[in-house]
């Protein structure tokens, strides 16, 4: 990954784990010099402090819903215990009964629900959900923009849960998932259900977006089929996205991937030559020095 | 001092904490656990109030069953 990658999936840690904490990102801003992981392993942290703070109680409140329908406890959930609690109580429920009282409770609150979820305690009860109400709780992050959320949840999702969810996003929203995906080995699995003209979505959602940044880094990811897909979908874009994609590579020193475009793309080099000509000599001594050591020739 | 300041914050987070963290000031290091600290006090009030809006909703008939299972 590169460092800009780096500094943006950073930025992503910050914002989750100000969320946990109900803070403002800003007030955790000094946060944001730190790798990715280390901030991961600190959110891991907060969040067995938090999940483990009231264990005692939230264990005995699960299984005091055990005597109540599922209606009824679908209503509790709503007009007692709100997102947080429920988000809490989720992965204590008996993982059947949890899926029982999920169908009866609307997208919207099972969106403010998996907001405040860790997954990886409820990965049962999401793995039984069925792909419907899956699809009509992303729409309901797609429209809020919760792409956070969502990329914690992609690696629990069973397969035709998986397809539904990539099915309600829009093209945009599919690329800020997948790069904050929390689980960044489910990219493959994530891209490789994606149909062609998804691919193509991608890159014009990245051109349209300015998110360069984020579709380049998938290309580390991606087959080589998948990589070709996406460097002709580029290709058609145009020359106006072709500017836009070398200042990106420029900018954000994307050196690695820059290579791999130029293995379907033999004129990148030369491309990126002429945009290299534009920069301070120091300046334009690194990146050339640093493309060569990225194994891109004929820069 | 930050020594001191990290050791507290690991004392929230039961013991644990990334080593990369001793980078913070002592100042960042306290917000950090204050921050910890008020989410936790924030979660359990809620709890504690959750519990008695939930018995308003659930029939008279089963609230006895159910204070018995919460204590």
């Amino acid at each position: 990954m590169s460092r800009a990658a780096d500094l943006l999936q950073g930025h992503g840690e910050v914002l989750k784990l100000a969320r946990l904490l109900g803070r403002e990102p800003d007030e955790l801003a000094y946060l944001e010099q730190f790798s990715p992981p280390a901030l991961r392993e600190l959110r891991d942290g907060v969040t067995k402090t938090l999940y483990d703070s009231d264990g005692g109680s939230l264990q005995r409140l699960a299984a005091a819903t055990r005597v109540l329908p599922a209606g009824l406890t679908a209503t509790l959930g709503q007009r007692a215990f709100g997102p947080l609690l429920s988000a809490r109580l989720a992965g204590m429920l008996e993982p059947g009964r949890a899926v029982d009282v999920a169908a009866k409770l609307p997208p919207p609150f099972l969106a403010d629900v998996a907001v405040e979820l860790d997954p990886r305690r409820a990965s049962e009860l999401i793995a039984g959900l069925s792909a419907g109400l899956i699809a009509d709780v992303t729409a309901e992050l797609v429209a809020r923009r919760e792409h956070v959320t969502m990329g914690r949840f992609v690696g629990h999702l069973h397969d035709a849960a998986l397809i539904a969810a990539i099915g309600a996003m829009d093209d945009r929203a599919l690329l800020e998932v997948a790069f904050v995906l929390e689980d960044r080995s489910q990219l493959t699995r994530l891209l490789s259900t994606l149909p062609r003209a998804r691919v193509a979505g991608i890159i014009g959602a990245a051109a349209h977006e300015d998110l360069w940044l984020q579709a380049l880094d998938l290309l580390n990811h991606l087959s080589r089929p998948q990589r070709r897909a996406m460097v002709n979908a580029t290709l058609a874009l145009g020359e106006p996205a072709r500017t836009t994609i070398v200042q990106a590579i420029v900018d954000h020193d994307l050196w690695q991937e820059a290579a791999l475009i130029a293995k379907h793309d033999d004129t990148l080099p030369a491309t990126l030559s002429d945009a290299l000509r534009s920069l301070p000599a120091r300046r334009r001594r690194e990146a050339t020095e640093a493309a060569r050591a990225s194994g891109l020739q004929g820069v | 001092m930050p020594d001191d300041a990290f050791d507290a914050l690991r004392a929230q987070l039961g013991g644990t904490a990334p080593d990369a963290l001793r980078r913070l000031s002592a100042a960042e290091l306290t917000h950090l656990s204050q921050a910890i600290r008020g989410a936790r006090r924030r979660e359990s009030k809620a709890l504690a109030q959750a519990g008695e809006r939930a018995l308003g909703h659930i029939p008279r008939l089963l609230r006895g069953p159910v204070r018995k299972i919460v204590g």
